[in-house]
């Protein structure tokens, strides 16, 4: 029996941005097209989900209840167990099941249930007398939406957008895992299986401050557009 | 409304319609994010108004609810009244023929609520609106209504014109107009009366007239008296030095007023409330 010995051969420091810069790109990359694509499915989403429920605009029990039960179920899944699951219809989709393409579809459909929640909450909060106001001075369903509703609802809805950043950069990490690359694939490879402590140690630092970053730009967005606390800075 | 039943219209209608009617909520019913102009402007953008024309509709509006130096205030930054007045702005905005007010003066102090119901009364008689004014502060009602009507369960179950309800006693929405407000206890020797304006002609010196008429003594206990639109109306509280209930009933009918006993209370000596009043006191 002889013990396996793996070399001790820390990435040299000089080699670090090589090394993590494109993988950094791939990172924003991936949350990149993952946010377009939840943003662009899950408000409308949110939207229906919130006003398809009884006492919404446009009352559909039964589309209600459906969407919320696969949206549940989407949301109960851990990541990595979704990632795993979906695999055929990933390769169905983008024709592999490694790398960012393959990354990109389960991370879309985590995403989906994710934001269509936050925006469904995020609507629950605008006052129902605000609701009244809109209808009775004429608004069409669409309108109310857009202006009473959206409208009134834009900070929560960023500072749910913030939460949605920081989980979809956490997701990316996991869906290095299956060979997506970015940050966290650099992380589990060097890091993790080869006790690589430089660029763990790098990973985790990027990983903090981008984190940190997104977080104060979510704040910002959300100061800016609530007047009470935009005006009241002084 | 104009001979339109509503209940029973499709979505599309219904919307028309209520663009014919000004709709007033309760005073933090603005939208937060936008300013008190953009609030007033909502119906017209819902309209398709092109915006020159909007921004002059609402710079008439503003000056007509006395706000013009308030349109780029977002609704924190306004008072309760100020909030109220951006809501009737809205509610005009689309030149509606019937006026909704909807408990619009409720949670606003009496000062406000006063101007509140002015500007309502102004616009009413400069712009020839018809008013339906939604309230449960009967206080509200005496200073804002022509006319009146009391719902239970969403049936009209009593109407009439103020005047009348306020001096019909047979009517229960005309007693629940009147304020009811605490009264001194009588004093021994005297039974407790409530009596109201039942006509608009009660003399002013009623309470001489009715001590001589009965030659028993009169102790006022409390009392309201108003003018409602230029008649005198009111309630009182006495304290009637005699037991012949029949005699005081005919002296009071003769000055145009209805009174009833106070059975509740005994009639001489120490009344229950008094009583009641002093045990409050030692809880305090």
């Amino acid at each position: 029996m002889s013990a396996v010995v793996l070399p001790r051969a820390d990435v040299p420091l000089g080699d670090l941005p090589a090394l993590l810069l494109p993988a950094y790109g791939q990172t924003v990359t991936m949350v990149g097209i993952v946010m377009a694509v939840v943003l662009a499915i899950g408000t409308p989403l949110g939207v229906l989900l919130h006003n398809a429920a009884p006492g919404g605009l446009h009352e559909r029990p039964a589309l209600h209840t459906l969407l919320s039960w696969i949206i549940s179920i989407g949301r109960s899944l851990p990541f990595l167990i979704l990632m795993a699951a979906i695999v055929p219809f990933t390769r169905f989709v983008t024709g592999t099941n490694i790398g960012i393409a393959a990354a990109v579809v389960p991370m879309s459909l985590a995403g989906i249930a994710f934001f269509t929640r936050i925006v469904e909450n995020a609507l629950r909060s605008v006052p129902p007398s605000i609701i009244q106001v809109a209808r009775a001075a004429g608004g069409s369903h669409l309108q109310i939406m857009r202006s009473a509703q959206f409208g009134e609802a834009v900070p929560a809805v960023i500072g749910g957008l913030t939460i949605q950043v920081i989980a979809m950069i956490e997701y990316s990490a996991i869906a290095g895992t299956i060979g997506a690359g970015g940050i966290g694939y650099v992380a589990v490879t060097y890091g993790y299986q080869r006790f690589d402590n430089t660029v763990m140690l790098a990973t985790i630092v990027i990983l903090v401050v981008t984190v940190a970053l997104v977080q104060v730009a979510g704040d910002r967005l959300v100061r800016f557009t609530t007047p009470q606390k935009r005006l009241q800075r002084a | 409304m104009n001979g339109e039943d509503l209940s029973g219209l499709p979505e599309k209608r219904l919307r028309d319609a209520r663009r014919r009617i000004g709709t007033v909520f309760q005073s933090s019913s603005l939208l937060s994010r936008r300013t008190a102009a953009e609030n007033i402007a909502l119906p017209l953008d819902f309209l398709g108004v092109t915006p020159q024309e909007t921004r002059s509709r609402v710079g008439e509006l503003l000056e007509r609810v006395g706000l013009t130096d308030k349109a780029g205030h977002y609704p924190f930054q306004l008072s309760g009244g100020q909030a109220q007045r951006v809501g009737i702005a809205r509610a005009l905005a689309l030149r509606p023929s019937i006026l909704l007010a909807d408990e619009a003066t409720s949670g606003l102090d009496p000062d406000t609520t006063r101007s509140v119901v002015g500007l309502v009364r102004e616009l009413r008689d400069d712009l020839d609106l018809t008013v339906v004014f939604i309230t449960h502060e009967m206080d509200t009602v005496r200073q804002v209504a022509d006319t009146v009507a009391r719902l239970d369960h969403g049936r009209i179950v009593e109407q009439g014109s103020l005047v009348n309800l306020l001096t019909s006693h047979g009517s229960r929405l005309g007693r629940s107009l009147q304020p009811r407000r605490g009264h001194a206890g009588p004093e021994a020797g005297t039974r407790t009366w409530f009596v109201t304006y039942d006509s608009t002609t009660v003399p002013g010196d009623w309470i001489q007239r009715v001590t001589a008429d009965l030659g028993a003594s009169v102790h006022l206990l409390g009392a309201s008296v108003e003018t409602v639109h230029g008649v005198n109306t009111g309630s009182a509280t006495l304290g009637i030095g005699t037991d012949d209930d029949a005699r005081v009933v005919a002296a009071l009918a003769r000055c145009g007023l209805s009174g009833t006993p106070d059975h509740s209370a005994a009639s001489f000596g120490p009344t229950d409330e008094r009583i009641l009043a002093g045990a409050l006191e030692d809880a305090a």
